[in-house]
């Protein structure tokens, strides 16, 4: 019980928070409708109720969108095992998870970082850096190059030497020189962009035929992440798995071991770990080594597996949002997993409301955006959800 | 409190229950089989407002939701939308899904290969099917435009009205998709030097050594300020016409362009149109006809064409073009109602002709 009360007060502002962007995001719907703000004044509830309305069928898509649709899902409940209908009735909230997995990686990894007391906004590049390790192994090593398993496990190395590598750079200067690391790492995800464009645009190796294009080759017909579910028609892979492991390795380091504590104070007070004997600039480069090794890690599995292509733009909004992600999960490990999961229903339910709706993706990442705000403001929160005829203690201006 | 947030969650999940599926489009007097084809685009992430290569193709859906075909469309976030963006108009029922932009061609190739979706027209605009990945699916068009045929005109026109004889060009990134028009800039140039035996100069681009300039920024086609500059060096080497092929990043040239009385040439679409406030130094367009070819792809795959082939846009199918030299628009006439002569229409239309019938290869001209 008192565990369930605990847990209870842990989700309760971001429960708030999701809430109340969602409803923000209504308002948003209905004020930006054309039809609607045309009919306002003429017929002010007529046009109100048509934009509830609109409002309404566009979240009913974005939650059929992110978790199922319940027609498709009794039609499958209904069927004798038809694989197909199975696919089509599960694969929203499948698909939700695929795209919460880059997030989760990049989220833990920025978040080891922010503990460390180090803003690595480099999430982009390192895990830019990541998919090209992981490229490169799966073009070294798969296609019968090496068995399988032993393909899978040096796309994952690979991927988590790529990230480590970008990741050091700026860790390094801003132990032994002080350079910013918010500069640098964002310009180090500038430069693993181009980077990238010059790989799959210089190199056969690399390039797909007929190398017009700046894109790599397929991936999948060099190594083939395994899935995890008994449908195949449902893309949900190991990296998953891999995800959630991290996430358990991530925690146990931040919480339960020494090295973990030491990133940790210094990241509270750099000055007092300082005094208690813990080196600044060691902190400092292995939080940043662990933090791109992580997010390396997820940019090599999802360029392999999810994607099966490396390309210019792959690092693309995965930076930002996962900055988004880890202090909305409050960088703790499980509450990085949970926003992450969250984001991923927003996301694949936002395709499906556009589809459906012409509601443009921006409305998801608006709402996305509004999440935040609200998780990073809790007063503010539980402010508009106050019963404003109450009377407040204080009163301001006597 | 508890109970408040409660009541509110419950209220959100009723309002989503409330709705569900009520989303047949209402379009009246067309023809019946059309409405109940069901017309779709996978957008890249530019969105259906991109005042350029997805907003044209976008433009074309709207078309055929006149038309009276169902209508839907997805914009990816990132690279990893792409293969879920085409399974979601997959899974809602499209019977035909076209992917915009070269990215998506891994994504929408699985998709095509997969025997599940084989009564699924597919399309890819501004890609064609590689003959390394094997033969071309039965359900599956390739659109592509040779636009360096219409930018080898545009050049022409621009080299018969500069004064230096010096004309400019650069791209926002050295994609292959930008290139070809700098391709046909060089030999619409050189090809009016040699038909009048004068020499003209072309800043920007060496097909030959494939360099030239671009802009290295990380928005290299939404950066007017590098557009702005960039018109500036050129107009220091005495370039009096420039063509940008980059984007919205072509606006600062074409503002530089008319604060200097000096003339530009605009991309992908007929831009005195799209960028009226820029039309009195805008001499022409080179135009892809995207919508064009997205209406004409899902019209052939609505009447039992699969596909199978690719569609190249050509001045002879009317792909590609450029923009209309009979304008109406004062700014426009103010400045090159002189300048484009009936003598330099009449040249320009002699070697669109010699372009369709084989007899000037744009190609060969850009590499002399």
């Amino acid at each position: 019980m008192n565990g369930l009360k605990k847990f209870g007060s842990k989700i309760r502002i971001p429960a708030l928070s999701i809430s109340v962007a969602l409803l923000v995001g209504a308002l948003f719907i209905i004020f930006t409708d054309i039809e609607v703000l045309g009919g306002l004044l003429s017929d002010p509830i007529g046009a109100l109720s048509l934009g509830v309305g609109r409002a309404a069928t566009a979240y009913s898509a974005l939650f059929r969108g992110a978790f199922g649709d319940p027609e498709n899902i009794g039609k499958a409940l209904a069927s004798d095992g038809d694989t197909k209908l199975w696919a089509r009735a599960l694969r929203p909230i499948v698909e939700s998870v695929v795209a919460s997995v880059p997030l989760i990686f990049v989220g833990l990894g920025v978040s080891v970082a922010f503990r460390t007391g180090i803003f690595n906004i480099g999430g982009a590049g390192q895990y830019t850096m990541g998919a090209v390790g992981g490229t490169i192994a799966a073009l070294l090593f798969g296609a019968g190059v090496t068995p399988a398993p032993i393909a899978i496990l040096l796309v994952m190395i690979f991927g988590v030497i790529g990230g480590a590598a970008w990741a050091f750079i700026p860790g390094y200067l801003k132990a032994r020189v002080g350079a910013s690391e918010v500069i640098t790492t964002i310009m180090l995800n500038f430069i693993a962009g181009q980077f990238v464009f010059f790989l799959v645009s210089n190199f056969e190796f690399i390039q797909k035929p007929p190398r017009n294009q700046p894109v790599s080759k397929e991936l999948s017909q060099f190594v083939d992440l395994p899935g995890i579910l008994p449908i195949a028609a449902l893309r949900l892979d190991i990296s998953i798995i891999i995800a959630l492991l991290t996430a358990v390795a991530v925690s146990w380091f931040l919480f339960r071991s020494t090295r973990g504590f030491e990133l940790r104070a210094a990241g509270l007070n750099l000055a007092a770990a300082k005094y208690a004997g813990i080196g600044a600039g060691t902190s400092i480069i292995t939080a940043m080594l662990i933090s791109g090794a992580i997010s390396g890690l997820g940019g090599a599995l999802v360029a392999v597996g999810a994607i099966k292509q490396l390309s210019p733009g792959i690092g693309g909004s995965v930076g930002f949002t996962a900055i988004a992600v880890a202090l909305g999960g409050g960088t703790r490990p499980s509450g990085v997993v949970a926003t992450a999961l969250v984001f991923g229903l927003l996301q694949h339910g936002g395709s499906l409301m556009q589809v459906e709706t012409s509601i443009p993706i921006e409305m998801l990442l608006f709402i996305q955006a509004l999440v935040i705000a609200f998780i990073a403001a809790p007063e503010l929160t539980l402010g508009i959800l106050k019963n404003p005829f109450r009377r407040r203690p204080r009163s301001v201006g006597k | 409190m508890k109970t408040r947030m409660f009541a509110l969650l419950t209220v959100l999940a009723l309002l989503a229950a409330a709705c569900g599926g009520s989303t047949a489009s209402p379009s009246a007097s067309v023809e019946a089989g059309k409405s109940d084809y069901k017309a779709c685009l996978s957008l890249d992430t530019g969105g259906p407002a991109d005042k350029n290569f997805n907003q044209s193709a976008y433009e074309g859906l709207e078309a055929l939701k006149a038309e009276g075909f169902q209508t839907a469309y997805t914009t990816a976030v990132d690279d990893a939308s792409y293969a879920p963006n085409i399974q979601q108009l997959i899974d809602e029922g499209c019977n035909s899904v076209i992917a915009v932009g070269y990215n998506q061609g891994t994504a929408l190739q699985g998709a095509a290969l997969d025997a599940a979706n084989a009564d699924i027209a597919f399309g890819w605009v501004d890609a064609t099917w590689a003959l390394e990945d094997g033969t071309i699916p039965a359900n599956f068009t390739g659109i592509d435009f040779q636009i360096d045929e219409a930018s080898m005109l545009a050049a022409y026109l621009a080299a018969g009205i500069s004064t230096t004889k010096v004309i400019a060009t650069y791209g926002g990134a050295p994609y292959p998709g930008v290139t070809k028009f700098m391709d046909g800039w060089v030999a619409g140039a050189k090809y009016y030097a040699s038909e009048k035996g004068v020499a003209i100069d072309v800043l920007g681009w060496d097909p030959v050594a494939a360099t030239g300039t671009f802009n290295p920024s990380t928005a290299p086609f939404n950066d007017v300020v590098f557009g702005k500059t960039t018109a500036e060096a050129f107009m220091g080497q005495s370039a009096d016409v420039v063509h940008a092929v980059a984007g919205t990043t072509g606006n600062g040239t074409y503002q530089a362009m008319m604060d200097a009385g000096k003339y530009s040439v605009g991309v992908d679409l007929d831009q005195c149109v799209s960028l009226p406030e820029y039309c009195g130094t805008l001499l022409t367009s080179a135009q892809k006809n995207i919508g064009a070819a997205v209406i004409t792809a899902v019209n052939s795959a609505y009447e039992g064409n699969m596909g199978g082939t690719n569609y190249i846009g050509t001045l002879e199918n009317g792909g590609v073009q450029i923009a209309t030299l009979d304008r109406t628009e004062s700014a426009w006439t103010a400045t090159f109602g002189t300048l484009v002569t009936a003598e330099l229409k009449a040249e320009v239309e002699a070697l669109k002709a010699a372009i369709i019938d084989g007899s000037v290869n744009v190609l060969e001209w850009a590499k002399k």
